[in-house]
């Protein structure tokens, strides 16, 4: 049988010494081929971020009050769950002066029943996720729930993400007369 | 997944274990609070400072309407001034003392209640509404303020 020859390609070449054959790697592996390194104390969890780039990210499915949630604006006939598979690809809002977004968990009151979260997908109150390029305030109609918070380098593309929520919630509504609601909310 | 602590109608986080205090009569057709799913609104009442809620007692199921400072004026229809008397007391559904954590009891004793038409120190016996609470002069209108709370 004849052996094919080989011959050195980029990055490495061959030396013969002694009757043998070497091979030299003379770069490093480039990125796609290292192994990542991660925290081990690092897990998976509900409305955790993940996936992000500078123009999508997902977000690992949770429940508000048992309620499988949506991404924010899909509420209708046909919602994006973040149980789809695969998952929704939620596009960032950045502020263009500070290069942060903020991802909220966002729901309300239905507006008929006055039952919170409203348990209706059609409605905008259903619990849904998305991303905004300011901070919000709670009113009587919408709770809000900073999940995260993320930042871009504009240079490189990267995003860092901050997260704040760790787990599924659970969450009640408050009102005293004429005040702004309150949502309180207990992780589960 | 099901509930932490509390029912399945009312508040379920910590707040199950607190509530803000209502004003108003146990027999009044108004309401106090209105309940829908884990939503709960209250017309008037008191809180402490801040809008933080009170510590209710462990017995105490928030299902019901909260504890709530009822002024009864007894003044016959009719009567001289001076033989006018009222009372004053917490009303809920557990009317034993025990509406309540002791300390914020302790907090509360000793306060000033402001009426529309004078004042007067809440002393220990509003506590017991089935011993017939504290008795106050008649009357003095609507409760306005109570010392250290906050009025909504």
């Amino acid at each position: 049988m004849k052996n094919s020859p080989l011959n050195p390609g980029v990055g490495y070449v061959f030396s013969q010494q002694n009757g043998a054959f070497s091979l030299d790697i003379q770069y490093p592996w480039t990125e796609d081929y290292i192994e990542p390194t991660y925290d081990p104390y690092e897990t998976v969890h509900p409305y955790k971020v993940i996936n992000a780039n500078a123009s999508t990210f997902e977000v690992v499915p949770g429940t508000l009050n048992n309620l499988p949630t949506l991404e924010d604006g899909t509420q209708g006939a046909t919602p994006n769950w973040l149980t789809d598979v695969p998952a929704p690809a939620i596009d960032w809002n950045w502020d263009a002066t500070t290069n942060k977004s903020y991802v909220y968990l966002v729901a309300g009151p239905n507006t008929t029943t006055s039952v919170y979260p409203s348990p209706d997908s059609t409605t905008a109150a259903y619990p849904g996720v998305g991303s905004w390029d300011h901070t919000f305030s709670s009113t009587d109609s919408y709770g809000y729930i900073m999940l995260a918070e993320a930042t871009l380098d504009n240079l490189t593309g990267k995003v860092t993400v901050t997260q704040y929520v760790t787990g599924s919630l659970w969450s009640d509504r408050i009102k005293l007369g004429t005040s702004t609601a309150t949502y309180y909310y207990a992780r589960v | 997944m099901s509930e932490i602590i509390g029912s399945n109608t009312v508040y379920s986080t910590w707040g199950a274990m607190r509530t803000p205090l209502g004003v108003d009569s146990p027999y009044a057709s108004g309401t106090v609070k209105s309940v829908y799913g884990h939503n709960t609104e209250y017309d008037k009442g008191f809180t402490a400072t801040a809008g933080c809620f009170i510590r209710t007692s462990p017995y105490y199921n928030t299902d019901n309407p909260p504890p709530r400072f009822v002024y009864q004026d007894n003044t016959p229809p009719g009567s001289s001034p001076t033989n006018t008397s009222g009372l004053f007391y917490m009303w809920g559904l557990l009317y034993d003392g025990n509406l309540l954590v002791q300390d914020d009891y302790d907090q509360l004793a000793g306060e000033t209640v402001t009426m529309t038409n004078g004042t007067f120190t809440l002393s220990v016996d509003a506590w017991d509404a089935v011993l017939g609470g504290q008795t106050v002069s008649g009357g003095l209108g609507s409760i306005v303020s109570i010392g250290k709370l906050t009025a909504f």
